[in-house]
């Protein structure tokens, strides 16, 4: 078939599938830029290079959770194991060894291990996506204790820690590799058949079955990238703070499922966006930003976290009436 | 079927919770001398009040179809706000009770009223709340402050034989809950729309309305809980309802009723919280870290979860 | 004649610019059924929701025993003694039968508590009354289909009501259970009960209604006692033309070309008896029989692999181990009976829903380009007549017949060398099932094979070049050529079996 224009749809209707989640889009862009504006007007310190360039880096392990995350809830799923996950990788593969490469590669096996079993429990023992997440997450969380006996320690190595801190000509690597991640989630649920056998199947389960769809290679898949996106993050976040912790990460499993609500995936399915999920971090991640340049209580941002979740379900749910 | 079954909704995984207390506590019993003396006995109670409690508030909830994940945020913000209202005198308490208690329902009503009338996952409704409700209880006070009256503090530690007056407090509620879920039309309203609330609101039953009581009703069990915990501390932790929110559903699971609603009682989540709290009672004697415990706990969940795979599905 | 129970005067009903009745006219007498006719979208639905109260009327009114209604909500015309027992059950499983009866009114002590005695009792004397021999307290969960029928229809009747609508009851019954169903509405006939009775099945109506309305674009197009009518004026009210326009002409020679299913000793489900079974390139074979006589069951088997034991071979290829892939790789596709529940993908576009079995297709590398979806579909409004502003919109905002359209258009996006369609103009409009009969044709011709599953006989008749009767589980009976007819087909279908439990006979 040939790309020609003859075929295209003649005139743009405002009511398209695309349009709407066009528009949703435009309406986050247009949050961050509100709060950033009346951020920037009542403070000098916000809108410097540094500054934004602190928020991105941030911004970065909770943007590789939540690509994930949307993923997991695009096939009516839910993962609240990713926090566990990020501690774990990042607690067991450092300690095993103290070449870089060989640490992520350990750390990316055992998210996708982790992710499959998770997958495997919801696509072939029927357990409920919550259950069985809440159940790896807690088991997890015994096994790095155990491990550790409570303290992990030991240092990183040098190239370890430059990942996550480093520059390559002044745009740090962290946003590098979150970039080229997130151009190829974008690409694969938005281009490509697997990609759109997701959604299809988001949308209905039985309708995806019943026209031939993978259905449980599928849901496994889903879970097995947010293993593999928690383990990346866990990785560069305990390189970006420098110790490794048996609780970092913790509250990702959380504002994971936050932002990408707030992105625009909802929890019954089909739909969710690379683009929608990141700018959703990014606010989040702006916001303690903000709170704290502003000289606000941190706990400020909590109180505005848990706003924005509601407002922003309430908004999806008004305009899918609609 | 017989009458007391369909009352306490018995089930047959009922027996393998009994079978595994038995197991645990003989295990207790061959562990340590220690285990089995009314000390140990009453300690393993007060352990599982807190949990009894928003257990009991999370199986109504999900009886439902709901869940309730604000617990983490109201238990730590109630906490805060009845330890610095209560004072040291009988007076200063009730007002903080009053309080705590309309603060309690108020968060259960919102997080109703948005569920039930916007339409927002109930998930998403109360991570939001309790997302709210933890800054705010940081907001007052970032370290545990505040104070209770001495004699309410002692009311939290009393007893009678091995028996904590807490614990006859819960016993009274599940009483209350259960006997309310059997007898009275908001109870058969709580099973209808848990398993299938279109049908229900065909069927004439208001929905929203019951939604919004559910929540109310979780709130109010949730002020409870706060306030015994405050008691026992003796201030108000900021931080007190932290992990409530997800530790709250494992007994609710356990005890045989369905994430999916319209199944299960409060009988099963009762034995689920005493077996969960034995367990953890017996793990300590036997020196076993914690995190060992942690291992079990979600081993625990699948296997009661895969217990009831292929129940699930009608 | 005495005044009517329920009445409807020169009702009209309109959302937005859509005008669904117009000017109704309808009424329900003490003592009387009436059997309210018309294909699916006439409007037979908007007209109980009106006379119920789940909708306000944009004009006239609703009469009951001679005195105007304005009802705006269900309750009230049940309070007034109106029960309805709806195509969709209502009951809940996880509740005993006791409980669902009175689901909502039960019976109080003096202190409000639902009176757990009391509610047991009422609603075994309500279960004798209706010789429904069932336990009050069993869960409904643990029933078969037709009695949570019964139960819905105890649940109806549970107070005092003076009229009764029934919206297509029997439609999961079995021959027995229809039967006894009978026997209660005559009853409640006889006791003084008026009845409105929506069914699609002419039969059934004849059978046991006094009078008939028959409603065609929401306007009565006829009415009058029973005995006024027969099968064939019913069906010229209810569409307004001959049925044999509906339907091109079959092939001249059936039985054409080479067998491309072939079916031998497939065991559905462990019990039933082996069916065997041949479709040949070319044909239209209709899959006919009663609900619950085994034929979705039958296409699931073939194209889903739920079955216990036998052998399937498409183009002498054998099957052994089928799923959905696996038959539209061998070039078996099926249209499902329920478009909402395993058909449609309802949040996704009408573009989206189209390519669903071939999403790469024409794409390079699995690679999708921009707009490629779209110009793909363009062909839905070109070639296969739908109707549809933009294939960018969401395919909810299609109607019954563009939807089903747009389903069929998708299987053939897979050159099928077999095509299942399970019910293909379930809820669709007259125009678009002259539509989708001609399409249908036009494939077979083309050299295609079709196993077509319908409940309308009249379908079965006007379509199939060969007809195989299914009853309880079994192909009964082979019909070909001038054999088939309505009464062929019902005569083998209907024949007495085996009593189903539960439902006293």
């Amino acid at each position: 078939m040939t790309a020609t224009d003859t075929n295209a749809p003649a005139t743009p209707n405002r009511n398209t599938v695309r349009a709407t989640e066009r528009r949703e889009l435009l309406l986050l862009v247009g949050f961050l830029v509100v709060i950033w504006a009346v951020t920037t007007a009542l403070s000098p310190r916000f809108l410097t290079p540094a500054n934004l360039k602190d928020i991105l880096i941030q911004a970065a392990p909770l943007g590789f959770v939540v690509i994930g995350q949307m993923i997991v809830i695009i096939v009516r799923g839910l993962d609240l194991s990713v926090a566990s996950i990020m501690a774990t990788v990042a607690v067991l593969s450092t300690s095993l060894i103290d070449v870089t490469p060989v640490i992520f590669a350990v750390g990316l096996l055992l998210g996708a291990l982790i992710g499959a079993l998770n997958g495997y429990l919801v696509a072939y023992r029927k357990v409920t996506p919550f259950l069985a997440t809440l159940a790896t997450m807690i088991v997890l969380q015994g096994i790095r204790f155990a491990y550790t006996k409570g303290a992990p320690g030991g240092a990183l190595p040098e190239t370890f820690r430059w990942l996550a801190t480093g520059d390559i000509f002044g745009i740090p690597v962290a946003l590098i590799a979150l970039a080229i991640v997130a151009f190829a989630a974008h690409w694969m649920l938005e281009r490509s058949v697997f990609g759109r056998l997701l959604k299809l199947y988001g949308d209905s389960p039985d309708a995806a079955y019943m026209t031939g769809a993978p259905t449980r290679l599928l849901v496994v898949m889903a879970f097995v990238i947010s293993g593999v996106m928690a383990a990346i993050a866990g990785l560069f976040l305990v390189g970006y703070v420098g110790i490794v912790d048996n609780w970092t990460g913790r509250g990702y499993e959380l504002d994971s499922i936050a932002a990408a609500v707030i992105g625009g995936a909802a929890l019954s399915g089909g739909k969710g966006s690379v683009p929608g999920s990141l700018l959703a971090a990014l606010i989040l991640v702006s916001l303690f930003n903000i709170v704290v340049i502003l000289g606000l209580s941190i706990e400020l941002q909590l109180v505005i976290k848990g706003t924005l979740i509601i407002l922003a379900a309430a908004v999806y749910m008004k305009r899918s009436q609609n | 079927m017989s009458t007391l079954v369909r009352a306490t909704r018995a089930q047959p995984v009922h027996l393998v919770v009994l079978a595994l207390i038995a197991i645990v506590f003989a295990l207790g019993m061959s562990t340590s001398d220690r285990f089995a003396t009314p000390l140990n006995i009453a300690n393993v109670q007060d352990q599982m009040v807190t949990l009894a409690i928003v257990a009991l508030a999370q199986t109504i909830v999900i009886l439902s179809g709901g869940i309730d994940l604000s617990y983490a945020g109201a238990l730590s913000f109630l906490a805060v706000v009845f330890a610095a209202l209560a004072g040291d005198s009988g007076g200063t308490l009730l007002l903080a009770m009053a309080v705590v208690i309309a603060l309690g329902v108020g968060i259960g009503i919102v997080n109703g009223a948005i569920t039930a009338y916007v339409g927002v996952h109930p998930l998403i409704t109360t991570l939001g709340t309790s997302t709210i409700l933890a800054g705010a209880a940081l907001l007052i006070t970032r370290q545990p402050s505040g104070s209770v009256p001495l004699f309410f503090e002692d009311l939290t530690y009393g007893r009678i034989g091995a028996v904590p007056f807490g614990m006859l407090f819960v016993i009274a509620l599940y009483l209350l809950v259960g006997f309310m879920l059997w007898r009275t039309g908001f109870g058969t309203r709580i099973f209808a729309i848990g398993d299938n609330e279109a049908a229900s609101a065909v069927s004439g039953l208001p929905v929203r309305r019951t939604k919004v009581a559910i929540y109310a009703l979780s709130g109010l069990l949730c002020a409870v809980a706060a306030m015994h915990m405050t008691g026992r501390f003796g201030v108000g932790d900021p931080r007190a309802g932290v992990g409530f929110d997800l530790r709250s559903i494992t007994p609710v699971i356990v005890g045989g009723t369905l994430l999916a609603g319209g199944k299960g009682g409060v009988l099963g989540t009762a034995l689920a919280v005493i077996l969960l709290a034995l367990l953890a009672n017996v793990l300590n004697f036997m020196n076993v870290s914690s995190f060992y415990q942690w291992i079990a706990e979600g081993v625990i969940i699948i296997a009661a979860v895969s217990f009831f795979i292929g129940k699930d599905k009608s | 004649m005495a005044q009517p129970y329920l009445a409807a005067r020169g009702l009209n009903k309109s959302f937005g610019p859509n005008e669904v009745l117009k000017g109704i006219e309808f009424e329900v007498h003490g003592g009387h059924a009436v059997a309210l006719c018309g294909e699916n979208g006439a409007g037979k639905s908007t007209l109980i929701k009106l006379l119920t109260g789940l909708y306000t009327p944009t004009g006239g009114h609703v009469e009951f025993e001679g005195q105007p209604a304005r009802w705006t909500d269900p309750r009230q015309s049940l309070a007034a003694g109106i029960a309805v027992v709806h195509q969709e059950f209502s009951v809940l499983g996880a509740l005993s039968i006791a409980e669902n009866i009175y689901l909502g009114a039960e019976p109080r002590t003096r202190l409000g508590l639902i009176d757990r005695k009391a509610l047991t009792a009422d609603a075994q004397a309500l279960l004798d009354e209706l010789g429904i021999t069932l336990d009050p307290n069993a869960l409904v969960e643990t029933l078969s289909v037709a009695d949570k029928q019964m139960v819905e229809i105890a649940k109806a009747l549970r107070s005092e009501a003076k009229v009764l609508i029934l919206d297509e009851p029997t439609a999961v019954l079995s021959q027995n259970e229809t039967r006894h169903l009978f026997r209660i509405i005559n009853d409640l006939r006889a006791k003084g009960l008026g009845l409105v009775y929506v069914s699609h099945r002419l039969d059934e109506i004849f059978e046991i209604c006094t009078d008939i309305t028959v409603i065609k674009d929401g306007v009565v197009t006829s009415k009058g006692p029973t005995a006024d009518y027969t099968h064939d004026s019913v069906v010229a009210a209810m569409v307004g033309r001959e049925l044999g326009d509906l339907f091109p002409a079959k092939a001249a020679t059936p039985t054409a070309g080479e067998a491309v299913l072939e079916v031998r000793d497939l065991v559905v489900a462990s019990g039933l008896p082996p069916a065997t079974l041949q479709v040949h390139a070319g044909e239209i074979v209709g899959l006919a029989g009663l609900v619950g006589s085994g034929r979705t069951e039958l296409a699931r088997a073939l194209y889903a692999g739920e079955a216990v034991s036998g052998d399937v071979s498409l183009m002498g290829e054998p099957m052994p181990h089928r799923d959905p892939a696996g038959s539209i790789e061998a070039g078996m596709l099926m249209l499902t009976e329920s478009r909402k529940d395993d058909g449609l993908f309802l949040n996704s576009s009408v573009a989206r829903n189209f390519s669903a079995t071939t999403p790469g297709l024409g794409a390079h590398h699995n690679a999708i380009p921009p707009g490629h979806e779209e110009r793909r579909a363009s062909v839905l409004k070109e070639r296969r007549g739908v109707v549809v502003d933009h294939v960018g919109l969401p395919i909810s905002a299609l109607s019954g017949g563009n939807q089903q359209k747009v389903l069929v258009a998708r299987l053939l996006e897979n050159r099928p060398k077999l095509l299942i369609l399970d019910e293909p103009t379930r809820g669709v409009d007259v125009g678009a099932k002259a539509d989708i009969y001609k399409a249908l044709r036009q494939l077979a011709d083309d050299g295609m094979a079709l196993l077509v599953i319908s409940s309308e006989l009249i379908e079965i008749v006007g379509l199939a070049d060969r007809v195989l009767v299914m009853r309880d589980g079994e192909i009964a009976k082979e019909l070909r050529g001038e054999d088939i007819t309505e009464a062929a087909i019902i005569t083998v279908a209907a024949a007495e079996t085996a009593s189903h439990h539960g439902v006293a006979a």
